[in-house]
């Protein structure tokens, strides 16, 4: 095959010819294009880096409200503990205070009623011996009342003092 | 003057009252003596003097009687 100069020198020619063409025509809006989508992708990407940087510093202030909300909640019911402890008590003592003086109250009652009741035997007791011996020696004498009233005088007189 | 009441089953006699008054003005002067006749004391005497009470009487006698034989405590 024989190879003509000028054949070559006007395939290079049109091969420039097609080659500027077609990188005027094609490579420019086709690498306009690309760089476009780079430049959408980076500013994706940025958004999403800066969504994530936002998202990380709400996860951090949501959990320092939990932490404080978590403290004060055990602050509270610490509070309320104590406060149940301290009521608890006044009320044992105020129950205590109760229970004592009731049974003092009942100790005294009893003891009125133990002190009447001696007193009605020994009344009982007095009638049943004075209703006997009337029986057995009738009642006193003034005279005799008057020889009572005697010995008990003396006796009293020696006793007397200032 | 000091206020004194004596107690008794029976009044007592002239020599009984002037036997007591005797006394009681040699330690009180010129004391006031009621006299309370009451068959509640059965006989003997009680003698109340300001607050101090000196008791001789037959129904106190038996109230004794009475704790003795049931071994409770007098009042």
């Amino acid at each position: 095959m024989e190879i003509q100069l000028s054949t070559l020198i006007f395939q290079i020619i049109n091969f420039g010819i097609v080659v500027g063409a077609m990188s005027y025509l094609m490579f420019k809006p086709i690498t306009k294009i690309l760089e476009e989508r780079a430049q959408r992708v980076a500013e994706g990407q940025k958004a999403a880096e800066q969504q994530l940087a936002a998202r990380d510093k709400l996860a951090n202030e949501e959990k320092k409200i939990l932490q404080k909300a978590k403290k004060e909640a055990a602050h509270i019911l610490e509070e309320a503990r104590q406060s149940a402890a301290q009521t608890e008590k006044e009320l044992l003592i105020q129950s205590r205070r109760k229970a004592e003086r009731e049974v003092d109250r009942l100790r005294e009652q009893w003891q009125e009623e133990r002190a009447q009741l001696i007193s009605q035997q020994r009344q009982q007791f007095n009638q049943a011996v004075l209703v006997t011996t009337e029986k057995v020696v009738g009642k006193f004498s003034t005279k005799q009342h008057q020889q009572i009233i005697d010995v008990e005088l003396k006796q009293l007189l020696k006793t007397l003092k200032a | 003057m000091t206020a004194v009441t004596l107690t008794t089953a029976q009044p007592l006699t002239a020599g009984q009252r002037s036997q007591l008054l005797k006394k009681l003005q040699e330690l009180y002067g010129e004391p006031e003596l009621n006299e309370v006749v009451d068959a509640q004391v059965i006989g003997g005497v009680r003698l109340q003097i300001g607050s101090t009470l000196y008791d001789g009487t037959v129904s106190t006698k038996l109230e004794q009687l009475y704790d003795l034989a049931v071994g409770a405590p007098s009042s």
